[in-house]
């Protein structure tokens, strides 16, 4: 009886430990659109942060929420389909990438954008290559 | 006066190289491991690459965070454990298209090569040549590869437990869509 007893609970903390790996390996990703903001800055700070310091800006702001306010310079449609808008300059400045999919309310805000519009955009900053790269961006009205 | 001076000397310089420079910020690097227990793919679609037509040098610099994957934890442990992004942000290539013929890039047929230069991942430099197909398109130069990386030569540790769950081998496949600079 006392067997049997230990047995059951065993084989139960055994199916909720495969529950909890399950979880666990199909966590889903991130909703970046309403994670909150860790820093925010502007487009021109930024890039002179890193143009300055690379190493010092990437642990300052490396996987940071960053939100930029800046200036439009070119919006771009990658061959993949995706937007990518840049702040101060097209080669040296923040380029801020977009997903293929995106919700109503950001296609909205987006529609009505052009260059030299001022923008506050959300995103999470990957690091630095000729531009400061944000990625899973959002404007924010 | 003499700042003008040389800020011009230095513009009309960069001018001058300016269109034999073809750049993408958009490039497409995607990696794949096949094992017994799993295939596993991951995506970066915002690749910066540099092709010099006048010399045949290519340059590639992809952001170790933006590369996506399906399951968000395989991407944690990506970042986090096995090529530490935090502390290696960024993997390059620097190289030079071998025995480089101008005329035969530009002639719009497809323009077969091997490229031969150095792949710097995770603070670690490897020689890698591979065989690059570019073809000009209209404006565009068009190009392709695929080579094999090693995690172990780039000493990347995969803990014993997950070990049959990483290829030894990962297949790398490049595409870019060079526009003049």
């Amino acid at each position: 009886m006392k067997t049997k007893r230990i047995i059951v609970i065993l084989a139960l903390l055994g199916a909720l430990g495969m529950m909890a790996a399950l979880y666990m390996y199909n966590k889903p990703h991130k909703n970046y659109e309403t994670q909150k903001v860790d820093i925010t800055i502007t487009s021109t700070v930024l890039v002179k942060d890193f143009e300055s310091n690379e190493q010092e800006a990437n642990e300052k702001y490396l996987d940071k929420m960053i939100l930029v306010d800046g200036q439009i310079e070119k919006v771009a449609l990658s061959d993949h389909g995706d937007l990518s808008i840049a702040l101060v300059d097209a080669m040296f400045g923040v380029t801020c990438n977009f997903n293929s999919q995106l919700s109503d309310e950001q296609n909205n805000l987006l529609k009505d954008l052009k260059v030299g519009d001022n923008v506050k955009i959300k995103g999470r900053c990957d690091g630095y290559l000729s531009d400061v790269r944000l990625t899973q961006c959002s404007v924010v009205k | 006066m003499r700042y003008i001076l040389i800020f011009t000397l230095l513009l009309i310089s960069f001018l001058g190289q300016a269109q034999d420079k073809y750049f993408t910020k958009s490039g497409f690097i995607s990696f794949f491991s096949h094992s017994p227990m799993e295939d596993i793919t991951a995506v970066n679609k915002q690749v910066a690459a540099f092709l010099d037509i006048e010399t045949g040098e290519i340059t590639f610099a992809a952001l170790i965070k933006s590369f996506t994957f399906e399951k968000a934890l395989m991407q944690e442990h990506f970042n986090e454990n096995y090529m530490e992004s935090d502390n290696y942000p960024k993997a390059t290539f620097k190289g030079k298209i071998l025995d480089y013929d101008k005329a035969a890039l530009l002639s719009g047929q497809p323009y077969k090569v091997k490229v031969e230069g150095k792949l710097l991942i995770r603070g670690i430099e490897k020689d890698l040549t591979t065989d690059v197909e570019l073809i000009k398109e209209g404006n565009f130069i068009k190009g392709e590869t695929l080579f094999i990386a090693k995690p172990s030569d780039f000493d990347i540790k995969i803990p014993a437990l997950v070990k049959d769950n990483i290829a030894k081998e990962i297949e790398v496949t490049v595409k870019t869509k060079f526009e003049p600079y």
